[in-house]
């Protein structure tokens, strides 16, 4: 199957590059140097691959190896190759394909990468490496909807470096508001900030960001349920049994975090109905 | 019979290195086969239909729990890594046979943990008994893949995935 595919975007490729007039020379016919050569294949087979093929057909592999034999330096053919690995939780597999791609385009795939440590793996020390080289080479940028600085925070807040989390999160919001508070900031920011002053046993400011996140939100499950805990240890009993109420709704409803890959990994701190429910069960 | 004897001696150090089936495709850790007649099979995996299949707990609780029954068993082991069970749910919600075990070490390099604590660790996969059935939208029951990964740090569970 490999190798017919090959000589087929072979030929194909000899009709669209200069570059590549040897078509059944296979990778000695194609200038991988070229960047325009590299994104062409990206945008000619990848991108077309992502659109159309389930990553577990057998042919998403077929077609990335294609791509790697005919350019062995196309970082995203790396990447992509890794997706069902990483999402079934075959690390050995995936990883060294990651590690590729950043080698090869380090720009675009280390934040990537870190966001894969931090929310797949758990591997918080190492996503933070990974985070604070990608700020340096795409400063201030974003992965997967949030800031850089986002998973940081969410990072530190998971190993308990509670005051380097905080300035994490304020430089997220920072970036998304430039400084102008009239500005939104994206829900999960004000979420997760919550949730660091909730372990941070400062509850005003906890409740004022759940508060916040949910003015945004309202159905939001996991805001709503660390909301009625910042109650409880309030001893506010009624507010914590309405949010506790609030959250199991939610849940019922089939509301979440909403966040891209929340189908294939739970996020930090995200808790499920279960949770709420043995909440509600505890005597008050 | 010396030669049978030597060979028996030679398959039993290597399988006290490996988990209990090794094929070619990986490790298994009770059988390498996989019958449900009962349940259709469409390749299906715990991520689709907005991640129904995942586990309904928690990845704090489901640690909590590993936490407490790996007490239980009173052992110490000292490695880092991650270890992860591929497995099927069946259209009954049940887990099948036919586990697959993967291990790494930190870097995410192929590793081998104390047979032991992957033995406990599977122990403790066979008592999580909250797995959901999965449906189609017509309402048909199938069965589907799904894992659990334990990641360790100083021969502890400290992490659940997904």
């Amino acid at each position: 199957m490999v190798k017919p595919l090959i000589l087929f975007l072979s030929l194909l490729l000899s009709g669209f590059f200069s570059s590549c007039q040897q078509p059944l020379q296979k990778t000695s016919a194609c200038d991988c140097s070229n960047p325009r050569v590299r994104d062409s294949l990206v945008e000619k087979y990848l991108d077309n691959l992502v659109e159309k093929v389930w990553y577990n057909n057998p042919q998403w592999q077929t077609v990335c190896d294609s791509v790697i034999a005919i350019c062995p330096n196309v970082a995203a053919a790396y990447q992509l190759k890794a997706i069902p690995f990483i999402k079934y939780g075959d690390y050995a597999t995936a990883f060294p394909l990651e590690n590729k791609a950043v080698e090869l385009d380090p720009k675009q795939f280390t934040s990537y990468r870190g966001f894969l440590k931090c929310i797949f793996t758990k591997d918080y020390e190492g996503s933070i490496i990974d985070f604070e080289n990608a700020e340096k080479l795409v400063p201030n940028g974003y992965e997967m909807d949030h800031t850089f600085f986002f998973y940081e925070g969410l990072c530190n807040l998971e190993l308990t470096h509670f005051e380097e989390a905080e300035e994490n999160f304020k430089k997220d919001i920072y970036i998304q508001t430039g400084g102008d508070s009239t500005k939104t900031v994206h829900y999960n920011s004000l979420f997760y900030l919550g949730v660091l002053y909730y372990e941070m046993k400062n509850y005003s400011l906890a409740k004022e960001y759940l508060l916040k996140c949910l003015a945004i939100y309202e159905q939001h499950p996991d805001a709503n349920y660390y909301l009625a805990m910042v109650y409880k240890k309030m001893k506010n009993f009624n507010l914590e049994k309405k949010y506790l109420a609030f959250a199991k709704k939610a849940f019922e409803d089939k509301y979440d975090l909403v966040e891209d890959n929340i189908v294939y990994a739970n996020y930090p701190h995200q808790v499920t109905l279960y949770e709420v429910e043995l909440a509600m069960k505890e005597p008050k | 019979m010396k030669i049978l004897f030597i060979n028996c001696l030679l398959l039993f150090a290597y399988h006290s290195y490996s988990q209990n089936f090794v094929q070619p495709d990986g490790e298994y850790m009770d059988t390498t086969t996989n019958v449900n007649a009962t349940c259709k099979e469409y390749n299906a995996y715990y991520y689709q239909g907005h991640g129904r299949g995942k586990y309904p707990e928690a990845s704090t609780t489901i640690l909590k729990e590993a936490k407490s029954f790996l007490k239980s068993k009173n052992n110490s082991y000292s490695d880092n890594g991650y270890i992860t069970f591929q497995f099927m749910i069946d259209c009954d919600g049940k887990k099948m046979n036919k586990t697959k075990v993967l291990q790494t070490d930190e870097k995410y390099n192929n590793y081998h943990f104390d047979r032991r604590f992957v033995e406990e660790l599977y122990t403790f996969l066979n008592t999580m008994n909250k797995w959901k059935i999965f449906k189609t939208n017509s309402g048909e029951s199938l069965s589907y893949h799904a894992f659990i990964t334990f990641k360790i740090k100083n021969g502890k569970a400290v992490n659940i995935i997904p």
